[in-house]
């Protein structure tokens, strides 16, 4: 369960990114993260994460503040970052078990969890190569082993699916269904809208630092009836 | 032709990597700005002043052209050498190509304005090589306004075939072996060489500072030999020569004609000739190794978190070579270069020398207080060329958000980016105790002990403390990794730091006389100071780590 309480966060003094950000992802839901280019998507899941300070307010994750008790917090997800370039001079398998050692996940179940995982995702022969030898899409598909890895409760992503081929990114969102099944939490940002249609329990959409609607989709559907697809209501949503 | 010049106009602001901001006159800025005026202005006044004494000698011996022949000779092999370094920087390595090739621009445009800015960096050189020694020439024996304009010609025009002779080795070795297109072996193994070089030249230079003016005069005449001999078969070496040595006759104008004619007729022919080759190979490099093996899941273990978070970092930073040659490889070459003059002394020199008895004198008068904070303030000067700390932050790039969002405290992760560092500062700090105490042989074992304490814990404050510099000013958003090791303020400030530890050092020995008191005093200091900053990070770490996300 991720709750964003009250959150406001400036880059420049004045200059309000996030303004009074209120949202609550419930165990066992799949959010999607909808709103144009530099709506404050990537502001919102950094400050989740930790990366970005927090001006006012808090996020708990599964109860963990990650102002007050970050480590704890971070224990509790995993995350995709929407640029994948990380740690290029390291061995795909290198990076992965740096992660594990992070996590502290004991050997064995490391070694048969890498092993499928990166079978399944197919990236099991590239395994030994540096991280800049891969493809974008490599890239992004060796940090979402790196998540699945240590099994959070809550996933957090950031455009994890642009990039990937049809059968990874079947495969992914396969794998969202599942957890969410589980009574996790998903919460990732996205530009494809049938994705969130089909995909998402609920979805969010943000445009210049403030939340516009969120909902089922059956219920944005009731709250827009003029509108009949998902691309009328983003496009009329964030119209102004 | 406008075209070309717009492109080496753009190709020169991409490699000098110029700021953005650079209209903004800050102290920092203008602070670099010095230093570095100062460092240049030193370098030629060296240069000069070498000039000068050649001169004389030469004169004396009443040969001075000799010494214009030798600047040819010295300008053209330096020429040669540097372009085959920079042709494969420029040509091959560089980023440029790949937002190049899709332009349409065709490929004589591109070797063109690449060979500008080859040309431009040797020009840059000759300023040194060239330009000062000329003046100095050219002042002492009040030479006319011919020698000058003749000068400016060999000087724009020398340099020309070298640079291509150069560019045409370097393709083809591209062309041919396969090793030259691991981007990172080349990096690593074109700087060793120029380490090499500097060291052989260093120990040269030693053997010869007994000659006496005489002999130097005798040595460089019979080099002068060799460039007949050389100027036989390189043509321009020849004409370079006439046209400045003969301006009393009208050799010197056919000759410098000729110069510029076959600079010009080469530079095209050969421009023509690379522009389909090097397309071809520029495209082909890879950076790093692509080898597929299989993977080895028996070497997967669990390891303890610092060891692993520290195993990454030594990993970054040995497999990234800009990274390793500008941060580690100072540390482990310094120590180095600077004993050769000593242990070459030592050597070539037996017990009766005069230098023995200024070792013995020091040996005997080192341990008191003054000798030790000369010893740490030695050991400290050696942790300046150890930037791994002070980039452990930059380094990361846009992956530092990675630091942010991984379940370890922040602290810790400070404390375990210091540890690099701090483990290769123990080489210099080794290489000193070690040769105090072979240098002088009389040195107690109470202040062996001594100082290499005070070393260490300079050595653990020092390198735990810049990586807070780094925390604070982070230079991470970066394309090329020359942005993190050249042109950073930070690595200004660790030097100014560590200026400042030294001083504080050298204070507090001057106030006593007892080398125990005063060891025990700065340890307390030390440790008391580390122990305060490390609650500083771990109190204050949110707020330290604002910058980085
Ligand atoms: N480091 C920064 N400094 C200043 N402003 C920033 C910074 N990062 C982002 N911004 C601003 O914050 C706003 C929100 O950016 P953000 O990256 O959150 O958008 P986004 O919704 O993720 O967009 P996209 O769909 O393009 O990924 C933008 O207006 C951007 O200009
Ligand atoms: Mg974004």
């Amino acid at each position: 369960m991720i709750e964003i309480k009250n959150v406001s966060k400036s880059y420049i003094k004045n200059e309000k990114i996030i303004d009074n950000l209120n949202l609550e992802i419930k165990d066992g839901e799949i959010f999607g993260f909808l709103g144009p280019n530099g709506a404050g998507k990537t502001t919102t899941i950094k400050m989740i994460t930790g990366i970005l300070k927090i001006d006012e307010g808090d996020i708990f994750i599964d109860g963990q503040s990650i102002t007050e008790n970050p480590v704890n917090a971070k224990l509790n997800f995993g995350f995709v970052p929407d640029s994948p370039d990380m740690f290029l001079k390291l061995k795909g398998i290198e990076y992965l078990n740096f992660i594990a050692d992070i996590y502290k996940i004991d050997s064995k179940i490391r070694k048969d969890r890498i092993e499928r995982l990166s079978k399944e995702f197919e990236i099991y022969d590239n395994l030994n190569e540096q991280i800049q030898n891969y493809s974008h899409g490599m890239r992004q598909k060796l940090l979402i082993i790196g998540v699945l890895l240590h099994e959070p409760k809550n996933w957090i992503l950031d455009e994890p699916l642009t990039g990937l081929d049809p059968k990874s990114a079947y495969d992914l969102k396969e794998k969202m269904k599942a957890h969410s099944r589980k009574g996790n939490t998903v919460f990732f940002s996205t530009h494809v809208l049938e994705v969130a249609e089909k995909l998402c329990d609920r979805i969010g959409i943000i445009n210049k630092g403030k939340l516009l609607f969120v909902g089922t989709y059956e219920e944005m559907k009731k709250q827009f009836k003029d509108s009949n697809s998902l691309e009328d209501i983003f496009l009329k949503v964030t119209e102004e | 032709m406008k075209e070309t010049l717009f492109l080496t106009k753009i190709l020169l602001k991409n490699s000098l990597n110029k700021n953005a901001n650079k209209d903004k006159l800050t102290f920092k800025a203008i602070a670099a700005k010095l230093l570095m005026f100062v460092a240049i202005a030193y370098i030629g006044g060296v240069v000069a002043f070498l000039s000068k004494e050649l001169i004389e000698v030469l004169k004396a011996a009443n040969q001075p052209e000799v010494f214009i022949s030798l600047c040819l000779l010295s300008t053209i092999i330096i020429a040669f050498i540097q372009s085959i370094l920079s042709s494969l920087n420029v040509l091959y390595f560089s980023k440029d190509i790949e937002f190049l090739l899709p332009l349409p621009i065709n490929s004589l445009k591109i070797v063109l304005a690449k060979f500008n800015v080859m040309l431009v960096s040797e020009y840059i050189v000759e300023l040194l090589t060239f330009a000062i020694p000329f003046l100095v020439y050219g002042i002492t024996f009040q030479v006319s306004i011919i020698f000058y304009i003749m000068s400016i010609l060999v000087f724009l025009f020398l340099p020309i075939i070298p640079i291509l002779l150069g560019t045409i080795l370097t393709v083809i070795l591209m062309r041919f072996t396969s090793f030259v297109k691991n981007k990172d072996l080349v990096q690593y193994i074109t700087v060793f060489l120029t380490f090499a070089m500097i060291i052989a030249i260093q120990i040269y230079s030693i053997n010869t500072t007994e000659l006496t003016d005489f002999m130097i005069a005798n040595k460089l005449i019979q080099i002068n030999g060799l460039t007949d001999i050389f100027a036989d078969y390189f043509i321009i070496l020849k004409h370079g020569i006439n046209a400045i040595t003969e301006i009393e006759n009208r050799l010197a104008l056919s000759n410098i004609l000729y110069l510029i004619g076959e600079s010009i007729t080469a530079y095209l022919f050969v421009s023509i000739l690379l522009s389909t080759t090097y397309i071809n190979s520029a495209t082909n490099i890879v950076s790093g190794n692509s080898k597929k093996t299989k993977t080895d899941f028996r070497k997967i273990k669990r390891n303890s978190t610092r060891k692993a978070y520290i195993d990454k970092e030594f990993k970054i930073l040995f497999r990234n070579p800009v990274f390793f040659l500008n941060t580690v490889l100072p540390v482990l070459i310094i120590p180095i270069v600077l004993t050769i003059p000593f242990v070459s002394e030592f050597f070539s020199k037996g017990e009766s020398s005069s230098s023995q008895a200024i070792i013995s004198a020091i040996g005997e008068n080192i341990e008191n207080t003054v000798g030790f904070a000369i010893c740490i303030c030695i050991i400290n000067f050696l942790y300046m060329f150890n930037y791994i700390s002070v980039t452990s932050i930059s380094r990361e790039g846009e992956s530092v958000a990675f630091i942010k969002y991984i379940p370890l405290e922040l602290y810790k992760q400070c404390r375990y980016k210091a540890i690099p560092a701090f483990i290769l500062n123990f080489i210099p700090l080794f290489f000193i105790v070690i040769g105090m105490n072979l240098l002088f042989s009389k040195i107690s074992i109470s202040f062996t002990l001594e100082v290499f304490v005070i070393g260490l814990l300079c050595n653990l404050f020092i390198s735990y403390a810049e990586v807070l510099i780094d925390i604070l000013k982070p230079k991470i958003h970066w394309t090329s990794e020359y942005a993190v090791v050249k042109q950073n303020m930070n690595m200004l400030w660790s030097t100014i730091f560590v200026l400042i530890v030294s001083i504080i050092i050298l204070g507090i020995c001057s106030f006593f006389e007892n080398v125990h008191v005063v060891t025990l005093l700065i340890s307390a200091i030390l440790i008391l100071t580390t122990i305060f900053y490390d609650n500083f990070v771990k109190l204050y770490s949110t707020n330290i780590f604002k910058k980085i996300c």
